[in-house]
């Protein structure tokens, strides 16, 4: 596989980049007050990239594909893995989820207001009583006079509060199959949310809790066909895995690029710390855990292009699937240890949110968590090497 | 075609050019205080902003008023990426001219490149500048550039209003705005203050990729290299340092209101505060 950069990537790297710088110093008001950033979407709408993987016929829409939105997630990772968890949500989770699975008319309706910002996109499937397992949803819908009524509570659900729109998943009153997708409106009957307090990081990026009581959902917000609520989330995870792997990447990267700086300037026992071979080990491990991780995200995003290319081809999207479990796998744990390492070559000074690492520390913590925990992951990986019937989770 | 009587005469679509430096990214140097250098390995590369702006009021000019844009780099190969910008931001056409006998060169000889461009492109209303560039802001190719072509300069613009042939433009001076005019064609160096650029779309860099992007060099331009590049450079760069900032570290020691005046009077003394 060749990771050569077209000069359109590196271009639209550039705008990214040049956003990136717009919203580093809020980003570290925000983190150090403890408030959500709500320059995030105007600063990425001026740059065109809330709607990047979504196809031209829909506003805003710029038709990139899986790699090119992965480099530009890797970016836009380096700068916390708050800004990075919006697009997930909104872009990855939400919106690339509706361009799968929605009608044209759905299609039409929504996506040239989220690829404008003027709609924020949100993926709710876990619940108190359901993560790793979602078929244990208690969330329940009836249909009476062509309306669906739904009720229910989900938990952790990114810009769950600040949301416009989310993709939400139910199984029919009283029964454990069937499971349906919807399009919630904010503004929808019966609904309402708020912010989770007292995360242990993302103290800038909204992770919410929703509720519904005989929230009113009309007919033709209904995602996906009928009972298929299981594939729509599955699928919705490819992709959303495949953005924590690019900005999980990211992370690395910043912490890689952090330790450096402060390895050349800090001087103990006379020499500059990077002078010193313990020091140096830090680093070398920080790149390699690093490099190995872009590669295999690299890799993924490129059997991605490929199964998006042929959606009806199974074994390619089953291939995608796994090299993305072990890209995110690997990238969240990599992640974490880089920011770990960095930390340490900070001494007390990366004791303190005041420097990237140590947010980095804990922001990259929920991506061991989010989309897949690693035991998931792991035994995810392993079952598609044993064959099917070693399944253990199900 | 014979002009119809009563019909209006078809205006030519108004011809734009802008040239931009493509420069080594400033927020990507590292600076070596030990030995008191900059150090250039690894730094990215990019429009320098002010050109940027440039190249944004060519833009502007061309939604409000309708035209075609040429844009012109001078510099290394690698210039490309760059022009591949300036043309996704909204540019026409582009002509990078790349040549080994340019490098190194003073501003002047850069401002004569781009005259014997602009000359070899022919049709032109307006050539737009920036007043300096990051790298090392002379702010001499744009004036010197209207001297070779015994074209009209309006400098410092922060406002560009064309109307028929009359260009006003309002310079933004130190003490407060001068508005001036003169007839196209001219040249204009733009502030800083102007615009601000925007993000091209994605959708546009891709369709960058398909507009005309030449590349010319000395033969092409009929350049004999002996008069520019660093062959006739009266500007040589003996070196480059950085800036010392060594704090001065003063103590003023004693009673608290003794140390304060100390302080207010030696603050004073440097200027530092008025
Ligand atoms: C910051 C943040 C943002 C999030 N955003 C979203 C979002 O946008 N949308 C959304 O729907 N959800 C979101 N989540 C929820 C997330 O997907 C879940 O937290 C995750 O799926 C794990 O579920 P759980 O927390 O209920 O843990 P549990 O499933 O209860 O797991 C607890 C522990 O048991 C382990 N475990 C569970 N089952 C098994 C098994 N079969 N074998 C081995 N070990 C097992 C897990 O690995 C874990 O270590 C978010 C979470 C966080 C922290
Ligand atoms: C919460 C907290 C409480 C603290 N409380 C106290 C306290 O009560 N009293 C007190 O005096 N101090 C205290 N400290 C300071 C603490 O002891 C120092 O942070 C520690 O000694 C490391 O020094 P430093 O932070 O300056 O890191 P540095 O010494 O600058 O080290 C930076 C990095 O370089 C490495 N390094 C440095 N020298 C070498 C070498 N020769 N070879 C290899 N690697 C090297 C370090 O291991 C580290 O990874 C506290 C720190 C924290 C975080």
């Amino acid at each position: 596989m060749n990771f050569d950069l077209s000069d359109e990537q590196k271009l639209i790297l550039e705008v990214t980049d040049e956003a990136c710088k717009k919203i580093r110093p809020v980003e570290n008001r925000c983190y150090l007050e403890r408030r959500f950033n709500d320059q995030v979407l105007p600063v990425f709408k001026e740059a065109h990239l809330l709607g990047l993987p979504i196809s031209r016929k829909y506003g805003e829409g710029q038709g990139a594909d899986a790699l090119t939105y992965a480099l530009v997630l890797e970016r836009v990772g380096r700068e916390g893995t708050g800004i990075r968890t919006f697009f997930s949500g909104h872009v990855s989770l939400g919106q690339l989820t509706l361009q799968k699975w929605g009608s044209e008319e759905q299609k039409q309706r929504y996506l040239p207001r989220t690829t404008n910002g003027e709609m924020v996109m949100a993926f709710g499937l876990t619940e108190p009583t359901a993560g790793s397992d979602p078929s244990a949803m208690k969330s329940s819908f009836v249909e009476r006079n062509g309306i669906y009524y739904l009720d229910g509570q989900k938990a952790w659900i990114s810009n769950g509060s600040i949301a416009d729109l989310i993709v939400v998943f139910a199984y029919p009153k009283g029964k454990s199959e069937g499971m349906c997708a919807f399009l919630v409106e904010r503004n929808f009957e019966g609904f309402s949310s708020e912010p989770i307090k007292n995360k242990l990081g993302l103290p800038s990026s909204d992770t919410g809790l929703l509720y519904f009581s005989n929230c009113r959902i009309p007919k033709e917000n209904l995602l996906g066909p009928v009972g298929k609520g299981l594939s729509v989330a599955y699928s919705a995870l490819m992709s959303g895995r495949l953005s924590v792997a690019a900005g999980c990447v990211g992370v690395a990267q910043d912490c890689l690029d952090e330790a450096l700086v402060y390895a050349r300037e800090r001087v103990q026992h006379k020499k500059k710390i990077g002078k010193h071979q313990l020091v140096q080990r830090e680093i070398a491990k920080i790149s390699i855990d690093l490099e190995a991780s872009r590669m295999l995200t690299y890799k993924a995003a490129v059997m991605k292009v490929k199964s998006d290319e042929s959606p009806e081809n199974q074994d390619l999207r089953s291939e995608a699937d796994w090299s993305i479990a072990e890209a995110k796998y690997h990238a969240a744990n990599v992640s974490f240890r880089a920011a770990d390492r960095a930390l340490q070559v900070f001494g007390a000074n990366g004791f303190s949110f005041e420097n990237r690492p140590a947010r980095h520390l804990v922001d990259t913590r929920a991506c061991r968590i989010y989309e897949g925990t690693d035991q998931i992951l792991e035994q995810k990986i392993a079952i598609k090497l044993l064959g099917a019937e070693f399944e253990s989770y199900s | 075609m014979t002009q119809q009587p009563g019909t209006k005469e078809k205006k030519n679509p108004l011809e734009i050019i802008v040239c931009f430096k493509h420069v080594i990214d400033e927020t990507e140097l590292r600076i070596d205080r030990a030995n008191n250098k900059i150090n250039f390995e690894g730094a990215k590369t990019k429009i320098s902003d002010d050109d940027k702006n440039a190249i944004e009021e060519a833009v502007r000019i061309k939604e409000k008023n309708g035209g075609i844009i040429t844009v012109v780099c001078v510099g290394p190969a690698d210039a490309k990426k760059s022009t591949k910008e300036a043309l996704a931001m909204g540019c026409d056409r582009a002509r990078l001219i790349v040549d080994p006998s340019f490098q190194d060169g003073d501003a002047l000889s850069t401002a004569y490149i781009l005259s014997q461009v602009v000359k070899k492109i022919g049709k032109f209303d307006l050539i737009l500048t920036s007043t300096g560039t990051t790298d090392s802001y002379t702010g001499i190719v744009g004036p010197a550039l209207a001297e070779y072509l015994d074209l009209p300069q309006l400098t410092y613009a922060s406002k560009i209003t064309i109307s028929g042939n009359k260009l006003t433009v309002d310079r933004a001076l130190d003490d407060g705005i001068e508005t001036v005019e003169c007839e196209i064609p001219a040249l204009v160096t733009v502030s800083r203050e102007i615009n601000q650029p925007r993000f091209p779309t994605l959708i546009q860099i891709m369709s960058a990729g398909k507009k005309e992007l030449l590349e010319w060099n000395a033969q092409t331009l009929g350049i004999n290299p002996s008069v520019v590049g660093k062959a006739d450079s009266k500007v040589e760069v003996k070196s480059l340092s950085v800036p010392k900032s060594a704090r001065k570290k003063v103590i003023f020691e004693g009673k608290p209101e003794d140390a304060a005046k100390q302080l207010a009077e030696a603050l004073l003394k440097e200027g530092a505060v008025k």
